[in-house]
This record gives C-alpha cells, structure tokens and sequence, in this order.
C-alpha cells in the first residue's frame, strides 16, 4: 500500500506538478469547454435552422436541407476537420480555435436538426388539430402547444447528442488545438509515461460528460409538468 | 441522389480553395524573426520547444507528414523540418525555399533500454566501424541525393533472416524510413539491414508514430529505436543512446513568391494530381490496403460490439440488483471517455506490452465502446416489448427461449432499428481515428500519400468521397434489413 501511494505520490509530481505541467492540462481542460460549448451553441441555433428548412413546405428548402443533413452525416468529423483546416479556410483570417467550432456546429447542427425533427414529428396530429379548433394561429399552435412538448421528447436524445459532440472535440488535436486529448499527449511527450496522463485525462472527460448529462436531466425534470411545482 | 453527394461536396471545395490569398515577401534569417509569424513545426519535438520559448511565434504543432502540406496550402507562412528532408524532398521544385539553416544542430543516435547494454555494445561496435571506415559518409551523401533509386537499390540486397530478432521502432519520415512499393525502405532502414548482416541478427519492424517511439520501448514492445531520434539530456534518463551516427540541423521554409510563375490548366492540374497521388510509387496500393484495413476493423467492430452489447444487455437486466448495476456503472462510464481516449488507453496501457496488432487493439476498443452503446440500445428494445407477448408466448406453450427468439426479438429489433443504423454508420466513421495509435487505415493511409506528394487537396478530398460512399452504402443495406423486418408477411 506504501508503495503505491509512493508510486502515485512521484507520478503527480512528474506529471503535474514538475515545469506546473497542471497548467497544461488546465489550460487544455478550458478550451475543451470552451469549443464544446460554443459549438454546442451554434450547433442548436444552425440545427433549428436546418430543422425549420427541413420540416418547411417548400421543396427546394427541404431537399438542401436533407441533402446536407446526409452529407454531414456521412462524412467522419476527423475528415471534414482536416479539408477544412487545409482546404476551405487554409487561408481565411479563422483562427483554428474558430474553424473548430464551425466545424462541429456545422456537423452537429445536422445530427441536432434531426433530433429536433424527431421531437416536432413525435407530437400527435390531434394536438394540432385541437390548437386549430381553439381558434389559434399556426405560430400559436406552434409556440404555445407542439414546441414545449416536442423540446421535452427530444431532450433525452439531444444529451446524447450534445456529449458526443463534447468527447468528439477530442479530435481537434490533429489541427494543433490544444485541448485536454493535446495537453495529455503533450505531457506524455515530456514524462514518457503513458498511463497517469491518459487515465486523469479519460476521467476528466468522464467528469465533464456526467455534468453535462446531469445538467440536461435537471432541466429535463424541471420541464416536465408532472414534477413542476404549480 | 447518391451521385449528388460527392459532386456536390467537390465543387463546395474547388470554390473555396480558389480563393487563395497572397503573401509579402519576408525572409527569416533566425528564429526570433518569426515572432508574429505561423511557423508549422512537429508536435512535441525538439523544435517544438525551442520555439515555445519565443513569445510571439504562432506555432502550428501538427504531425510531421503535414508539415510541408500546411505551408503549400498557405496554412502557415513558414515550416522546420531536418535539413536532408527539405533536400531529399526537393521541396525546391514545389515552389518552397530555405529562408536560414543550421538551427538546432543535434546529434541522432540509436536508442535501447537501460539494461541492453549489451545491444548498446554492438551497436558501438558496428557504428565506430561504420563512421571510421568512411561508409557513414558514402551512405549518407548517396541517400540524400537520390533516395528512391537507393531504395529500389536496396531491394537487391538479400534481408537477414537469421539470427536473434531485433524489434526495431521506426516512424515513417521520409527519406529516413518510407514506404516504396510496398516495402520499407530508407537511410536507416538500410543503416539497420547493414548492422543485422555485421553482427548476424534478424530485424522486426514495428512502425509507430513519433511520440511513440519511446514509450514502445520502454514497455518493451520494442527492443531498439532507430528513427533519427535526437540525444537529449531528458531522453538520456528514459533511454540508453548509442555513439551517434547522423548530425542533423534544422531548416525553415516557406513559399517561394517567384517559383509561383507557371499556371497549369485545370485539366493537366488534375491529371498531375492523379499521377502523383494515385499512380506514382503505387499510393492506389496503399490508399486500397487502407480502405481494406478500414473495412476490416470496421466490420469486425459491428460483429464484436454486437454480441458485447448483447452480453453487457443480458447482464444488465437479469434480477440481481448486484450485477445489473455494475454492468449500469461500466457501460456508463465507457460511455463517458472519448472513443480516441479509450484507442489510446487500451494501446499504450492496456496492451502495452503484448504483442498483438494495432488492428486487434483498435477492434477491442470500437467493440467496446459500441458495445456500451448497443447495451443500452438493446434494453430499450427489449423493454418496449409488452409484459403481454411474453405472457402470450407462455400461453402458448413456447419455452422462455423461443419467446425471446420468436416473439421478442423481431418486435425489438423492429423498434430499435433506426437508431441502431445511425449508430452503425456512426461507427464506420469513427474508425477514421485509429491512425493515432499507428493502424494504417483510409484515413491514415491518405496522410502518409499527402505526406509524400505535399497536396493538401487531392488526398483528402478523394478519402471523403469514400467515406461518402461507404456511409451511403451501408446505410442503403440497412435500409434494405430494416424494410425486410419490418414487411408484415
């Protein structure tokens, strides 16, 4: 037992506190939240965009919308990551914090657009019907009736959604994005030990997924009228 | 529909790239004239560092194959790389020049454990005669004028297939250590082939990338690095380095404005690039082998997180409150860490010292985080099947199994199947990162074509067009399973 605690005592020392390697890893943790919740951002408001294009009337409106919706989600992150860094904004002002985060909202915006749709289509026909014989408009049937219930049937799927975009900005790495995946490779580099870095940097994650998920479920119980206190 | 996919996403990214900027012409002499400048240069090495210490200097750390990519594309101004690589590369044709040289001069030396002093011994020995007898110099001066000819030269020469094995950690850089026609090939390839045939040992090549080497050794997947690796004081405590054998300096290069001149028409730009990227040195073989090994892991992936998720799936829903809730935490937690976490974890702990195939790890680490994702998946198709078609089974007089295979399992996998195919395709796509951990898969495969043929465009946009297509395809056989379930005969 001694031991160990000797063993795990000389590991933070030489991952953590040597050359105050923990601010590495800091500074990796704040700009993993960082791009995750600014895309996580863009990514809702583009989704909605793309979920209105997609649910509208018009044809034209909803095959591109569908059309790309297919195409983000048939391309790998990592590739769409890398064709943007050297192709599209190779030479635009973007910094590559910035190209990050557009994108995995462009990315994600397809895979929230279609949770979203799945929310909106889940409410019955009946409740837009009963809306329509109030007497109310279609923006009030809309704002008032379909939307905050197909918000509550669509959260626990956009939690899914948004903690992958969160573990997937894992990548950003491979644009020199120092995010917490760099910071541990980078200490790794400078200790050669493999496994104290990468074992803190999963728990990291661990933690960040579960605070997020914990967030969306409190929302969720808040939301839903049976537990709303009147 | 499908044909529109990859048209579409092409002309998206012919546009935007024609929109390339220009540059001033600015000549760094020495590295503190870099600061305000993007200076491309390889993740965590040595340069890397030196350079951090410049307040000012934006640096791009990005892997060592990108490097020349980053500043044609005009990603960044200037790039470091080892001298005999800007020559050997003749970076010059490709509208590239040296602004200065001779920066960070270091010594490269072959690296075994602590305890090989013995290895170490020989290795002095055959390297003390090699530099003595003036060889060292002939080989160097021969390898870096015309590298591929010597590597078609060396294949002549007959490999040592006796004697104790060597398991040597390479990384591919070219001209140190390539692949040509499907062979490695290389300065220290040949380096290492001429010390095997001195001293009568047999060498294993086990190809990693640069921040593996050392770890590899010293979990002893390796029993010897030679890959140019740089005698450093912090290096020396981890590893034991031989006498050195290759003097390396660094150079920096950026675009050259006058070398722009001649403008290729579109047709004979795209001919070129499929030459290079395509047909040259056989990189078909090699993107082919990649998508191969990507179909590969990926189907053995879908199979092995199958059968875990549906294992992890009846765990968690037997009685035992014990069991149900420790496969809960386990999954859950799977669930949590990125996948490319999990890649790393199980590559450099878990397996770090069996000697199994990055494939194999990568399999295990898709199976298993596909498996904690079907577990869920699964429990909800089956909790959506009523109490009342179990009852109806036994009422029947079906056995507990035959309801299930009977009358549960088509209602179940009927609700699951649409996210089921998302998670599928989800799946494929995600194997584009195992080239972390070295696997030479499509996406990996298309950096190494990228890091020989130095165009950023073509590789890449040839890889997605792929991926668009496997993604496609498989979502089209589901589709197929999903109408077959579903129709009610």
């Amino acid at each position: 037992m001694y031991l160990i605690g000797e063993e795990l005592r000389a590991s933070i020392e030489a991952n953590l506190l040597t050359e105050d390697r923990w601010q590495v890893l800091l500074d990796g943790l704040g700009m993993t939240v960082k791009v995750s919740l600014l895309a996580i951002l863009f990514a809702t408001l583009w989704g909605a965009v793309l979920c209105a294009m997609r649910l509208s009337r018009k044809r034209v409106l909803s095959r591109t919308a569908g059309t790309y919706i297919e195409l983000m989600r048939s391309l790998p992150i990592l590739i769409l990551l890398l064709v943007s860094f050297y192709i599209i904004f190779a030479t635009s002002p973007l910094s590559k914090v910035q190209i990050a985060v557009v994108c995995f909202s462009l990315y994600f915006g397809a895979y929230f657009s279609e949770v979203f749709r799945t929310g909106i289509e889940s409410v019955d026909k009946g409740q837009r019907e009963a809306g329509a014989a109030l007497g109310m408009s279609r923006g009030q049937i809309f704002g008032r009736i379909i939307l905050p219930q197909a918000l509550l049937r669509c959260l626990p799927l956009y939690k899914t959604q948004a903690v992958a975009l969160i573990k997937g900005t894992s990548i950003v790495g491979y644009v020199s994005v120092m995010d917490l995946t760099k910071a541990g490779d980078f200490i790794r580099g400078r200790t050669f030990d493999a496994f104290f870095p990468l074992l803190l940097v999963a728990l990291i994650y661990l933690i960040l997924s579960w605070l997020f998920g914990a967030g969306i479920d409190l929302l969720e119980r808040r939301l839903t009228p049976k537990h709303r206190s009147l | 529909m499908m044909r529109v996919f990859p048209a579409l996403f092409l002309s998206l990214c012919v546009l935007a790239s024609s929109c390339a900027g220009s540059q001033e012409d600015f000549v760094p002499q020495r590295p503190e004239d870099l600061v305000g400048h993007s200076v491309a240069v390889t993740a965590n090495s040595s340069i890397d560092l030196d350079l951090s210490k410049y307040e000012g200097v934006e640096l791009l750390r990005i892997g060592i194959g990108e490097l020349t990519v980053a500043v044609r594309s005009g990603r960044a101004e200037f790039a470091m790389i080892q001298e005999i690589q800007f020559d050997a590369n003749r970076l010059r044709d490709l509208g590239l020049r040296k602004c200065f040289s001779g920066y960070l001069k270091g010594n490269a030396a072959v690296a075994v454990r602590h305890e090989d002093t013995l290895l170490c011994r020989r290795f002095n020995e055959f390297l003390g005669e090699f530099i003595a007898s003036g060889e060292r110099d002939r080989w160097l001066r021969d390898w870096s004028s015309n590298p591929d000819s010597m590597a078609v030269a060396q294949r002549s020469i007959p490999v040592n297939t006796e004697g104790e094995t060597i398991v040597t950690g390479v990384a591919l850089v070219y001209p140190f250590i390539f692949m040509k026609d499907e062979q490695l090939a290389g300065l220290e390839i040949d380096m290492m082939e001429r010390f095997c045939r001195w001293g009568g040992y047999r060498a294993e090549y086990l190809i990693t990338d640069l921040p593996g080497l050392i770890p590899s050794l010293n979990t002893g997947k390796a029993d010897a690095l030679v890959s140019h690796i740089q005698v450093t004081e912090e290096r020396s405590k981890q590893v034991l380095f031989t006498i050195p054998y290759f003097e390396g300096s660094i150079c920096c290069f950026g675009r050259d404005p006058e070398a722009a001149g001649a403008r290729k028409g579109l047709v004979q730009t795209v001919r070129d690039s499929i030459y290079a990227n395509l047909i040259m040195e056989q990189h078909w073989k090699l993107l082919l082998q990649g998508l191969l090994v990507t179909l590969e892991i990926s189907l053995l992936s879908i199979l092995c997180s199958i059968l875990l998720g549906a294992g992890f799936c009846f765990l968690r829903m037997r009685r035992s409150r014990a069991l149900s809730d420790t496969v809960k935490l386990l999954t859950e937690t799977i669930q949590g860490i990125p996948v490319l976490v999990i890649l790393m974890m199980m590559c450099y702990v878990v397996f770090a010292k069996s000697h199994i195939s990055g494939t194999l790890v990568a399999i295990f680490s898709f199976a298993l985080f596909y498996g904690a994702r079907f577990c869920g998946l699964f429990r909800s198709g089956m909790l959506s099947v009523g109490r009342g078609q179990w009852e109806a089974g036994a009422a029947l007089g079906l056995s507990k199994f035959q309801t299930f295979r009977l009358v549960a399992l088509p209602q179940a996998f009927r609700h699951i199947i649409p996210v089921f195919k998302g998670e599928i395709v989800s799946l494929i796509k995600s194997t584009s990162i195992v080239g972390y951990v070295a696997v030479i898969d499509l996406t990996y495969a298309s950096n190494m074509v990228r890091a020989r043929t130095f165009d950023a465009f073509f590789p890449l946009i040839l890889v997605s067009i792929i991926y668009i297509l496997l993604s496609r395809l498989s979502a089209r056989a589901l589709n197929a399973m999903e109408r077959r379930v579903n129709s009610k005969k």
